[in-house]
């Protein structure tokens, strides 16, 4: 039987390292999710992230609204230097909008994860239960720690994570029910979805690709052969994030 | 639309390929100091690996390719191959910053059975150091395959030097696209006794086609690094590339089954 995908971790746009031939645009992203039966997808824009945040924004607005099969994802920054919006108002903007998740880069666009500075933005997202993914190469687990103790009801998705880390990624999932993984590479650990189900429960996982860095097919066959029931693996393929979604409070 | 052949669409499914020969080019035995590794002795991995249907894994230990017992993790290669039933072949590792990882090692190994190097630039020489090149004379007399640890340009340069001068040797380039993907394409087209392999940990879109439409599907081999890392990701990356299901057919383990004389 194959199971239900629902991508957790796509970009469409232009990326500065990119291959000439790598896909950029929505059509792309769509064919490749019907090549591989993907169904769904939650999608960011490079230009958030190469660019500008707020004209990121836009640009998932403008290229991906209005399709069923994508989630969009807003780029969010802290309030701290009047650059952005308060932080409950552009966290209304974007509800409105109808975007259900933020993507963070705090390294890349100088800022910190750290209450002083990240802790109106963090309030803001956890009142609503927004979804917020958090690249392994952007954080500090440290103090991926304390924003999770401080905001027991922010969901907070590592994405991309190291394979090599478990020493301290099992303490962090063992001690935070709102820390969630998903299986983009390089999180390409020898039995990792087996003892993740095992340990924390499947609902600790969701299927994320990597798309259009990763090739998907890596994720897709790391689930489908992942050696755990029927349940746990349409858990991962699907039903997690669409409940994490379903919370959201627009 | 359903992925376009029975590999693909099989594998979207997870179910068991057991028309397709599945060799492993890379693999470990035994865990490391750097991270936690489960179920990585030859009993430990095999759930994994049934479950993809590999038929054969030819394999190094970590504490030696990536640690300074050589001699011990080749030991325990050569035990765990002859207790196997054929399931695992083994690779001596040669290890020229262990005054006892040269020539006399790859003799010690060949009379216990195995037949063909690994060798890992984490002992710190180049790959053309004298005690390498002595190795290198045993493999070579045997036709045998050397798998290299590599990671771009530099150590790839070693590899066309190495063989241009062994031409019986199948000189076997790990990690494929890890680094200066061009200069791997380079080699693999250029050099009739050079092979590359896939595995690597970040999963890089477009390898696998990159790779069959430069060099031809003959010169890949499936790789997958279990236990340091896992191995279906591997697998799907071949599973559901955008190449011939014969070429699939071919790199999951026809190429290596001549490479390694199975």
């Amino acid at each position: 039987m194959s199971v239900r995908l629902f991508d957790c971790n796509c970009r469409i746009g232009r990326r500065l390292d990119a291959r000439s031939n790598e896909p950029s645009t929505v059509a792309e992203l769509l064919a490749e999710m019907d090549r591989l039966e993907i169904e769904k997808a939650l999608v960011v824009h490079y230009s958030g992230y190469e660019s500008l945040p707020d004209l990121g924004n836009r640009r998932i607005e403008d290229e991906a609204r209005g399709n069923p099969r994508l989630a969009r994802v807003w780029t969010a920054l802290p309030d701290t230097a009047g650059d952005t919006p308060p932080a409950r108002q552009w966290v209304e903007r974007m509800l409105t909008a109808g975007a259900r998740a933020v993507q963070l880069f705090p390294k890349r666009m100088n800022w910190q994860l750290d209450e002083w500075c990240a802790g109106s933005l963090l309030r803001a997202l956890e009142d609503r239960k927004v979804l917020a993914l958090l690249p392994f190469a952007e954080a500090d687990l440290g103090t991926v720690h304390e924003v999770l103790e401080k905001h027991p009801r922010l969901p907070l998705l590592l994405t991309n994570v190291n394979y090599r880390v478990n020493r301290m990624l099992f303490p962090l999932l063992e001690l935070h029910a709102n820390l969630h993984i998903d299986l983009a590479p390089p999180y390409d650990v020898h039995d990792g979805v087996e003892e993740i189900c095992k340990r924390f429960g499947a609902k600790r996982l969701l299927f994320g690709s990597g798309y259009p860095v990763a090739e998907p097919g890596a994720a897709l066959a790391m689930l489908a052969y992942a050696r755990i029931s029927e349940d746990e693996r349409a858990r991962i393929g699907a039903r997690n994030l669409e409940q994490i979604l379903e919370e959201v409070q627009a | 639309m359903k992925p376009a052949d029975s590999i693909a669409s099989r594998a979207r499914r997870g179910e068991l390929l057991d028309d397709v020969l599945v060799i492993d080019s890379h693999a470990h035995l035994g865990s490391w100091q750097q991270f936690p590794i489960w179920n990585a002795d030859g009993e430990g991995m095999r759930p994994a690996q049934d479950a993809l249907g590999v038929d054969v894994t030819c394999f190094s230990a970590i504490v030696s390719a990536c640690g300074m017992d050589t001699a011990h993790g080749n030991d325990w290669v050569a035990r765990t191959v002859k207790e196997s039933g054929g399931r695992y072949w083994g690779y001596i590792v040669v290890n020229p910053s262990d005054p006892n990882g040269g020539r006399a090692e790859v003799e010690r190994c060949k009379a216990l059975g195995l037949r063909g190097l690994k060798i890992h630039t984490y002992h710190g020489k180049p790959y053309t150091h004298e005690t390498y090149i002595e190795a290198f004379k045993v493999a070579d007399a045997g036709g045998w395959p050397v798998l290299a640890h590599t990671w771009g340009q530099r150590d790839l340069g070693w590899m066309r030097e190495l063989a241009t001068q062994f031409k019986r040797t199948k000189w076997i380039c790990a990690h494929t696209g890890s680094t200066d993907l061009d200069e791997y394409l380079k080699i693999g087209r250029e050099l009739d006794n050079v092979y590359l392999e896939l595995c690597t940990s970040s999963c890089a879109r477009g390898i696998v086609e990159a790779v069959v439409a430069e060099c031809g599907a003959h010169k890949f081999l499936y790789g997958s690094d279990i236990p340091f890392i896992g191995a279906p990701m591997q697998f799907g990356r071949v599973a559901f590339a955008q190449i011939s299901e014969d070429d699939k057919r071919r790199i999951l383990g026809l190429n290596a089954k001549d490479v390694f004389g199975l």
